[in-house]
């Protein structure tokens, strides 16, 4: 038993740490109509661009640990950043074996869809996108788009609408899709954590009644009960990324296991937290709309818990 | 980062369950009925398990134990739950008193005790909770007088599992008054008594399991060499015993669940469910569940063997398996439809059975409350509300 982080990968979760610590500003930036900020997602870009996928297949090698890692970092501020979306149609692309070397630039901007075109995240102003249908893989530039508006501002929605043909293939849009949706579910655990820990620390500077709210039952209760939901379901999103990175035979199980419970403990620990925020955490000002926004959001990405729970369970009644 | 076991691990799962499947066929009561042939199963287990040599894996082998790493003990105990084997009668000495008397124990007690717990001659039980000291232990009340060969105990105890097989008891009672030492948690001493003298009575459960006594000490005489650690630091050899109760036994709490999300997959299936799409649903959600206990437990074990200290996983899988049992054998009733609440099947009164067993999850070993409340301070790092 050794399922600890490396050396290796504490270091990666301390940088991606540090280039989202403006995140919430971001955040708050583009909840109030500005556009998405150069950064960290330049940064992202450069140093995390293409992580977990083997350098053979053009990547940056690594781990898909090692993107969980990152993802969760992103998650746990509410970082707005294309860098995400990018990474998961890379994954996909390079499932399918396609050529990703466009994707690797610095400046390169790809999404992800599976089905629906019509509110793809980050699809304004995209080059590439990687389309998946079943198993069947795709790439095609990015055309015209029409901007939709979207519960959670930091992820901007688009109906886009998509050029010729330019390469594909009639593989890998399973384990794609797969890749993809792990990568999510670690950066909702992210949120979810992020949520406890800004209603932790505020929960200890109000004070009602003479002291810190944050001495009372009915409040660390709550947030202990959010913690415990998101540190699970963390773990979840761990397995499922070095389940799929090392092939194992639960990788599907694993990742509807994560999926499953990384969305529930995202809007949950959300919502605990702007309880504990008490009525200045209903208020457009304060923070904890940005987590509850992102955490239902990020929850409908490429299916959510409800059709994960779904899948999870029929696979086990083989129904 | 790996969750794999390491090769030697591998092979000692594969081997341990091999030799638990084989031994399990010859228990004397495949279903046991009632509390006496539970108790005759767990008698012949311990049996089993000296015989085996399964006892005392992390214990030094000077003590007769197998000097291995705490890896290998939560596999076995994995193992066994995942198997059903049932709880060896002396299962408190093996993790709880052995240990513990290994950490505080002096020469002479280390070496009277200890093979007495790996041979069968002794079993233990643990006299902690009172009726007035369940989540607030150090306000304990059983009291521990000295006479001139010893100590003098007066007292009530509850929750005492195997209490009526047990033949010395880990005791603790208070030798100095807390209003003397100044602190609920100075004044409490660590016994290692003998049982003969008190008076252990059955609890009966809600459903109808003795699976705890009560035990009530009217004047027991216990000797003066039974101290374990220092005269009125109790607490802290306490503390030990408690901290064991969360280590070796780590891995039983995850690999039950999955025993019992194995049966409640069957049962939909038995009573023709499985195509429903909000029981399956139902399923997936408790599956995931189930998994999260195991990986967050395989994730603790790792960072232990790291020799990093624990931090508030033990109590967050502890609250998420009470709340997940207590979720699947509901299910599992209600699935059933009404032959379901009714106990003329066996297979629905064993699921009715666990159904209000469960209810005990979130108190037994800490409850939800307890739990919350040390994830609070330890991880979040909120203020002691108590």
């Amino acid at each position: 038993m050794d399922a600890v982080l490396t050396d290796e990968q504490k270091a990666i979760a301390e940088a991606a740490r540090d280039l989202a610590a403006s995140g919430l500003a971001d955040a708050r930036q583009m909840l109030d109509g500005g556009d998405l900020p150069a950064q960290p997602t330049l940064a992202l870009m450069q140093g995390f661009n293409g992580l977990g996928i083997d350098e053979d297949a053009g990547g940056a090698g690594g781990s898909l640990v090692d993107v969980a890692l990152v993802a969760r970092e992103l998650g746990r501020t509410v970082c707005p950043t294309s860098w995400l979306p990018h990474q998961l149609a890379l994954q996909a692309a390079a499932a399918a074996g396609l050529d990703i070397t466009e994707g690797m630039r610095p400046e390169a901007r790809w999404v992800l869809i599976d089905g629906d075109p019509t509110a793809v995240r980050h699809g304004a102003g995209a080059e590439f996108a990687v389309m998946i249908d079943d198993d069947d893989v795709e790439l095609r530039p990015v055309g015209e788009w029409e901007p939709r508006r979207p519960l959670d501002p930091t992820r901007p929605f688009a109906e886009i609408f998509l050029g010729p043909y330019l390469q594909g293939a009639d593989h890998g849009g399973h384990q794609g899709r797969l890749r993809a949706r792990a990568i999510v579910a670690a950066s909702l655990a992210g949120t979810g954590l992020g949520a406890v820990e800004r209603a932790a620390a505020y929960s200890r500077e109000r004070q009602q009644f003479g002291k810190p709210i944050a001495v009372f039952q009915g409040v660390q209760h709550q947030l202990a009960d959010a913690w415990t939901h998101v540190e699970l379901a963390w773990s979840l999103a761990l397995y499922a990324c070095w389940a799929v990175a090392e092939a194992q035979p639960d990788a599907i199980a694993a990742v509807d296991a994560a999926v499953a419970r990384c969305g529930d403990a995202a809007v949950f620990a959300a919502e605990r937290g702007m309880q504990v925020h008490g009525g200045i955490g209903i208020t457009w000002e304060a923070d904890p709309h940005l987590a509850l926004r992102r955490a239902m959001s990020d929850d409908a990405w490429l299916g959510g818990s409800r059709e994960a729970e779904l899948a999870l369970g029929r696979a086990l009644l083989g129904t | 980062m790996d969750f794999r076991d390491t090769a030697e691990e591998s092979a000692f799962r594969k081997e341990a369950a091999g030799w638990i499947a084989d031994r399990l066929g010859g228990i004397p009561h495949q279903h046991p009925a009632g509390h006496d042939e539970k108790t005759v199963n767990a008698r012949w287990w311990q049996q089993q398990l000296s015989e085996g040599g399964y006892l005392g894996l992390t214990w030094p082998t000077e003590y007769g134990g197998k000097g291995m790493g705490i890896a290998y003990e939560a596999i076995f105990n994995a193992e066994s739950a995942r198997l059903h084997a049932p709880v060896g009668i002396n299962m408190l000495g093996v993790i709880l008193a052995g240990p513990t008397i290994l950490v505080h124990g002096t020469p002479e007690q280390k070496a009277y005790y200890l093979p007495r717990i790996l041979n069968g001659d002794d079993i233990w039980c643990q006299g902690f909770s009172e009726p007035g000291a369940g989540s607030d232990l150090a306000g304990l009340s059983t009291r521990a007088e000295a006479t001139d060969d010893g100590w003098v105990v007066n007292g009530q105890k509850v929750w005492t599992s195997f209490a009526h097989a047990a033949n010395r008891c880990m005791l603790l009672a208070r030798t100095a008054p807390s209003a003397q030492t100044g602190s609920k948690h100075q004044g409490i001493t660590y016994f290692l008594a003998d049982t003969a003298d008190i008076d252990v009575r059955p609890l009966v459960m809600i459903n109808r399991d003795a699976d705890f006594n009560e035990m009530f000490l009217t004047d027991v005489h216990v000797p003066a060499d039974r101290v374990l650690g220092e005269l009125g630091g109790g607490w802290r050899v306490a503390l030990t015993t408690l901290g064991f109760e969360r280590g070796s036994l780590a891995f039983a709490l995850s690999a039950e669940a999955e025993a019992a999300m194995d049966r409640l997959v069957q049962r939909v299936r038995e009573v023709g469910l499985a195509d429903q799409a909000d029981i399956a649903r139902e399923i997936g959600r408790l599956a995931a569940d189930v998994r999260s206990l195991s990986i967050t437990t395989t994730r603790q074990m790792s960072a232990l063997l790291q020799g990093q200290t624990p931090g508030g996983d033990g109590s967050a899988v502890k609250l998420a398996w009470a709340q997940t049992m207590q979720a699947m054998t509901r299910l599992a009733v209600r699935v059933g439809g009404d032959p379901g609440v009714s106990e003329d099947r066996r297979d629905d009164a064993d699921w009715i059975s666990g159904f209000l067993r469960a209810r005990g999850n979130s108190v037994e070993g800490g409850t939800d409350e307890v739990q919350r409340s040390i994830i609070a301070e330890r991880v979040l790092g909120l203020p002691r509300s108590r």
